[in-house]
């Protein structure tokens, strides 16, 4: 008896640390330090706003929209992690190829991941919401603090329950219905769907918020759209602030959609694993076909035409390879464009320029999005093999890693931003505005890349090195003063065409003098990286004169 | 040809592979023995340059390889300890990765990665991604990775390992073809039959310390032992095995 009970501890202990492996970012990272972080992290924006909120005390509609946000930020947060650890949700093959040989039941291991599912779901779900229960009586303005706190936790926990098991519901019907392989392909796309879906909500959630109240009063069916006003509605049917039958309505609608999708995430996920565990072991079968004519005839093209070296072929397949294969990369570049995503609704409200601004910070969003996508490993042990080759050629992988960055990233951004161009400006305007964009675009790509010394994915990356205060300070200017601007720049520049002929060749001289200065910093035989210098184990004040 | 002269490497001051010299003729085949933790991959990891010895060098054709690593990388073809590979490529894919890294023709690549793949018994699983390969399977493709340019020197540690029967007699009959060919070949193996038969010289490392460097037959006139087998549990094993074996059945068989 003592043994299957140390047993089923050791199972489920072995489940919930695999939701936090990481060695794939760095082999000397520690992920319990990194735990920490994610924890921190997830935390401080409910933090933060519980703290700033304690200024004032809310009743009314003011207190159903800072209900509205601490709803919506517990289920976006917990269908992020569910998303995150979307692979995670069933055992994954060298869990099976571990545990199959050894005296276990199908149903203990079941078992034991479901509550290593349960917990880990449990931690993040305590975690998001820790500082919001801990002070939200000095929010809310009402009597009675049991029921003002009982109220708001089981609002928020339920809230963040449902986005999670929603998440975990869809995974369980698709497992269900489709085929193994259509499965996996259809699941990475919905993966990273949901991805960018979530943060583009996270931006935008906030601004939802303070609509409510209008949208309610206009009969609005967007408040039938987003799960988080049922929510709010659900809060109001614990603890009534405003006595609306319409929020009333929504949280009816909050009950049965809890109950709906814990039903549904029942059903599918025991006939979900059984199905997993069944195909996730089979051999491999021998694939006859490969890329199709099409991307052979692009791959062969690209490769004539901008491609010259064989290095740079190399690097620059690589790149494409790893960026649509590499769930890891996927993720983080879903977020970007997630991020992308609520910037441009924002920008597209701001009149005139609007359109001309969008399209300069969705281009300064993508590049630094790859800067920072580049810096990721992707299977870092395997970078042996780019060590053991001709590392001349360092200058040919940085040639290859710009190309990619031109022929994969910006000219696509502004071939799809093109229809909007010329739909909002004359047509001369908006071609002159599209090669402004991509002009300053080249421009930015070289000034950001400007010390890059990596093959992309290659090199190993240390989390905590990253200085976050000229990380916010670069983003913040990105968004807003770059943006603004530059798309001022922009207007007058179109309205005299001497000035835009002096910008594009300044811009040539630009993009030539930084690549030149690029030389001169990395040397003509570039030495790449392969391992992150990391901080000195001693560090000294350098106060010597 | 290639000699390793007083290669050493410290951890934490202690010396792991310990004033290694022996030298790699051409057309011939060298067996590089020794136990678990002897030193045997730190030795390889310096010599492919992926590790900075602590003392020692490394000459090809008498020049320091570290005066011109590149020239030494061009003419080296390397299958490492553990079959590491980018596992979301298909094995063409990795090939042609490596042939072009290699600085090699795209058509000429694309020509050789795919016999090779066919000859490697690969050629129906070229499309599939690594992921769902075998041992077995990738480390046909690191062997074919190694052979894409034609190198001068080839290291392989471990290069049977997780190989079926039919491929570890092809990498035999392999072995031999190259070493006729006029190829440097440091050979890591456990498999002691396949070593016997296809070296012309065996190193044995023990605790980073050159116990023997002689040819098969020499070592086994000089200890009068029958097989290298015996010869290398004598050099580099000290423990009574059949007695260690009755201790493990004996923990084996602990009940409290």
């Amino acid at each position: 008896m003592q043994r299957s009970e140390s047993l089923f501890r050791a199972l489920v202990r072995h489940f919930f640390q695999r939701f936090f492996d990481t060695e794939s970012i760095s082999p000397q990272g520690e992920p319990e330090a990194n735990v920490m972080q994610l924890l921190g992290l997830l935390a401080a924006p409910a933090g933060i706003m519980v703290i700033l909120f304690q200024l004032l005390t809310f009743r009314g509609w003011g207190l159903v929209t800072v209900r509205s946000f601490f709803v919506s930020l517990s289920m976006i947060v917990m269908g992020f992690v569910v998303v995150f650890e979307w692979d995670a949700l069933f055992p994954d093959r060298r869990d099976y190829q571990v545990l199959t040989p050894l005296p276990l039941s199908l149903s203990t291991i079941f078992l034991t991941k479901t509550l290593a599912l349960g917990i880990f779901l449990g931690m993040f779900l305590l975690d998001v919401n820790f500082f919001s229960i801990l002070l939200w009586s000095g929010i809310d303005g009402g009597p009675d603090l049991l029921a003002i706190e009982a109220a708001h936790i089981a609002t928020v926990l339920a809230s963040g329950l449902f986005a999670a098991l929603a998440m975990g519901a869809l995974q369980g019907i698709l497992i269900t219905v489709l085929p193994t392989e259509l499965f996996r392909r259809v699941s990475i796309v919905i993966q990273t769907i949901l991805m960018a879906a979530l943060v583009l909500l996270f931006f935008v959630s906030p601004m939802f918020a303070g609509k409510l109240p209008v949208l309610l009063k206009q009969h609005s069916p967007i408040v039938y759209w987003w799960p988080g006003f049922w929510f709010v509605g659900f809060y109001e049917t614990l603890r009534p602030a405003v006595k609306s039958p319409e929020l009333l309505h929504l949280g009816h609608i909050a009950w049965r959609a809890l109950g709906i999708v814990v039903a549904v995430f029942v059903l599918t996920y025991l006939p979900g694993y059984r199905r997993h565990a069944r195909k996730i072991l089979d051999a491999p079968q021998p694939s006859p076909s490969g890329p199709g004519r099409l991307s052979r005839a692009v791959s062969r093209l690209i490769d004539r035409f901008i491609l010259k070296h064989p290095v740079q072929q190399a690097a620059f397949h690589f790149i494409n390879q790893t960026i649509t294969r590499s769930m890891k990369h996927r993720l983080f570049l879903a977020s970007y464009a997630g991020a992308g995503g609520a910037i441009a609704l924002l920008t597209l409200t701001g009149g005139r320029s609007g359109p001309l601004r969008l399209s300069l910070t969705l281009s300064f969003i993508l590049i630094s999005a790859l800067r920072a996508a580049f810096n990721f490993p992707s299977e870092l042990r395997a970078n042996w093999a780019f060590q053991m080759c001709d590392t001349n050629y360092g200058r040919e992988s940085l040639a290859a890693m710009r190309k990619w960055i031109v022929v994969c990233a910006i000219v696509p951004l502004f071939t799809l931003l093109a229809p909007l161009e010329f739909h909002f400006y004359p047509w001369a305007e908006a071609l002159f505005y599209l090669g402004f964009g991509a002009a300053l675009s080249l421009v930015l790509m070289e000034v950001m890349f400007l010390g890059f010394r990596k093959v992309p994915f290659t090199c190993a990356y240390l989390p905590g090195k990253v200085n976050l205060v000229a990380l916010v300070v670069i983003y913040c200017f990105g968004f807003t003063l770059y943006s603004r601007t530059m798309s001022n720049l922009a207007e007058w520049l179109a309205a005299t065409p001497v000035a835009a002929v002096l910008f594009f060749a300044v811009s040539a001289a630009a993009y030539i003098g930084v690549g030149w200065c690029r030389d001169r910093l990395v040397g003509r035989e570039t030495v790449l990286d392969f391992e992150d210098a990391g901080d000195p184990e001693v560090r000294t004040l350098e106060l010597h004169a | 040809m290639l000699e390793i002269k007083g290669l050493t490497k410290y951890y934490r001051n202690t010396a792991v592979v310990d004033n290694v010299s022996f030298t790699v003729r051409p057309g011939e085949v060298t067996g590089y023995l020794g136990p678990n933790g002897s030193g045997k991959s730190t030795t390889v990891k310096m010599i492919t340059s992926l590790l900075e010895p602590s003392r020692g060098c490394v000459l090809l054709d008498g020049r320091d390889i570290r005066e011109d690593p590149v020239a030494f990388k061009r003419r080296l073809g390397y299958v490492p300890e553990e079959p590491i590979l980018y596992s979301y490529l298909t094995g063409l894919e990795y090939l042609e990765l490596m042939g072009r890294l290699r600085c090699l023709p795209p058509a000429l690549v694309e020509k050789k990665a795919n016999e090779l793949l066919d000859l490697f018994a690969l050629y129906s699983y070229r499309h599939s991604p690594i992921s769902a390969y075998s041992k077995g399977m990738k480390q046909r493709v690191l062997i074919s990775a190694a052979l894409l340019h034609d190198p001068d020197v080839l290291i392989l540690d471990e290069p049977l390992s997780g190989i079926d029967v039919t491929s570890a007699l092809l990498f035999r009959y392999l072995l031999t073809e190259l070493s006729k060919q006029g190829k440097m070949i440091l050979y890591i193996s456990h498999v002691l039959e396949v070593v016997e038969k296809v070296c012309a010289q065996v190193v044995i490392i023990y605790r980073g310390k050159i116990q023997a460097a002689d040819s098969v037959e020499r070592l086994r006139d000089l200890m009068n032992l029958p097989s290298l087998v015996e010869i290398f549990a004598q050099l580099a094993e000290q423990r009574d095995l059949e007695q260690v074996a009755r201790d493990i059945v004996g923990v084996m068989r602990t009940t409290a």
